[in-house]
């Protein structure tokens, strides 16, 4: 008798309409249909002989087309006698030893980063990305870098609008200087005023778009992301707001800056103290797993959550928003994405 | 799937139906490049400078 074994690293993920099937060193997912599913479970639980069995000898070819694939693949081998046993499961434990792992702050003037400070290291906070309202020079982005100099960070993003001065010469002085900032984003400029080249130590993006704060949440296949650490967060907790902080431009403390509840002021009340509100925390465990139709999406665990725009439409007996991310325009009962544009509801972010 | 037995009709197979998608290892700036920085919590010169494994912010 022969056994089919599927790798550790295989993750099936069973939607309405199809499956996906994420393998999680090579970071790679593939969509799949639903009968590949049914014939994945049957290889886990039976001999490929008495699956076979099952099958007349004109369906017998498509199960050996199947396994061939799956070989092919490489989502798993074959082995004689009985399953390997020398293969457990991985585990999706999730483990993050930070308090909090990333912080979202929208501003005006950098001096709340001074605010911060303090927390950002007792925290122990990995990212920190920032949205400036404000057009920043060469020394502001310089001043960030030197603000969090020896930190705990370890890294920086930051979106800024485009300006005249930000050209070659900008972005090669700062190349010279930063070594927190792994991504800098120009918005609102009209022509890429340099080539990017790969020879920087940050990814320098430049955006045609006016980008508002409010433009977040989007979801798409690009925002996916099959990696282990990920997918473990997202079994788990919520895949955007689990450890996140956010601060609007007036200083509130929020699950997010484009949330509306607020749990203190940032001018009279440490991340610390916020972050000590049981009502903080109450997000951080809601899965895709409980989010209507996302429970029913084969992209549920690679894709990354939003709770500030929802469809607004479910509650939970805990009254936490409960509703599909109004930015995304899948429908995995169809499998087919929808054009943003034409759900009136989209058009106002 | 519908097991068919002693029967003699194809499958309903979807069989050609794959679709795939490689998202790129988003820690990594460029593909053999690690930086370091300095941090005095950690006490260490080489603190690896990463970026995060999912994307923090979908505004574009």
């Amino acid at each position: 008798m022969t056994y089919f074994n599927l790798f550790s690293n295989i993750m099936v993920t069973k939607g309405a309409s199809r499956i996906l099937i994420s393998d999680l060193q090579r970071n790679v997912s593939e969509l799949y249909s639903l009968e590949f599913y049914e014939v994945i479970e049957e290889l886990k639980n039976k001999s490929i002989e008495s699956i076979l069995e099952n099958y007349d000898a004109e369906s017998r070819k498509f199960i050996y087309e199947y396994i061939e694939l799956l070989l092919e693949k490489e989502y798993g081998f074959i082995s004689e006698g009985d399953w390997d046993r020398n293969f457990p499961p991985i585990s999706y434990e999730y483990h993050e030893p930070n308090e909090i792992s990333n912080i979202f702050i929208e501003i005006n003037n950098l001096s709340v980063l001074e605010t911060i400070k303090e927390s950002v290291e007792n925290l122990g906070v990995r990212h920190l990305v920032i949205y400036s309202h404000k057009k920043l020079s060469l020394k502001e982005f310089q001043d960030i870098e030197l603000q969090f100099a020896g930190s705990a960070l370890n890294g920086i993003e930051i979106f800024s609008p485009y300006h005249d001065d930000v050209d070659e010469n900008f972005i090669h002085c700062l190349n010279q200087t930063a070594k927190r900032i792994y991504g800098l984003v120009f918005y609102g400029c009209a022509k890429d005023p340099i080539k990017f080249r790969d020879i920087f130590r940050f990814h320098v993006q430049f955006s045609s778009e006016d980008l508002k704060i409010s433009s977040c949440g989007k979801v798409n296949l690009k925002y996916f992301n099959t990696n282990s650490r990920k997918v473990s967060e997202a079994l788990h907790h919520n895949s955007c707001l689990h450890k996140k902080i956010g601060i609007d431009v007036n200083g509130n403390i929020k699950n997010c800056p484009l949330m509306a509840e607020s749990f203190g002021n940032i001018n009279n009340e440490s991340l610390e103290d916020a972050l000590a509100k049981p009502e903080f925390r109450k997000y951080w465990n809601l899965t895709k797993d409980k989010v209507e139709v996302c429970r029913d999406c084969e992209f549920r665990y690679i894709c990354t959550d939003c709770r500030a725009f929802t469809e607004n439409s479910h509650k939970n007996s805990e009254g936490l928003d409960i509703s599909k991310p109004l930015k995304c325009g899948y429908d995995p009962y169809s499998g087919k994405w929808e054009a943003e544009s034409s759900n009136p509801l989209k058009q106002k972010h | 799937m519908k097991k068919l037995y002693n029967e003699k009709n194809k499958l309903p197979l979807t069989f050609k139906y794959i679709e795939i998608f490689k998202t790129k290892n988003v820690s990594k700036i460029h593909s053999s490049m690690v930086y370091f920085v300095p941090s005095e919590k950690y006490q260490t010169e080489y603190l690896v400078r990463e970026k995060p494994l999912k994307q923090l912010t979908k505004l574009l």
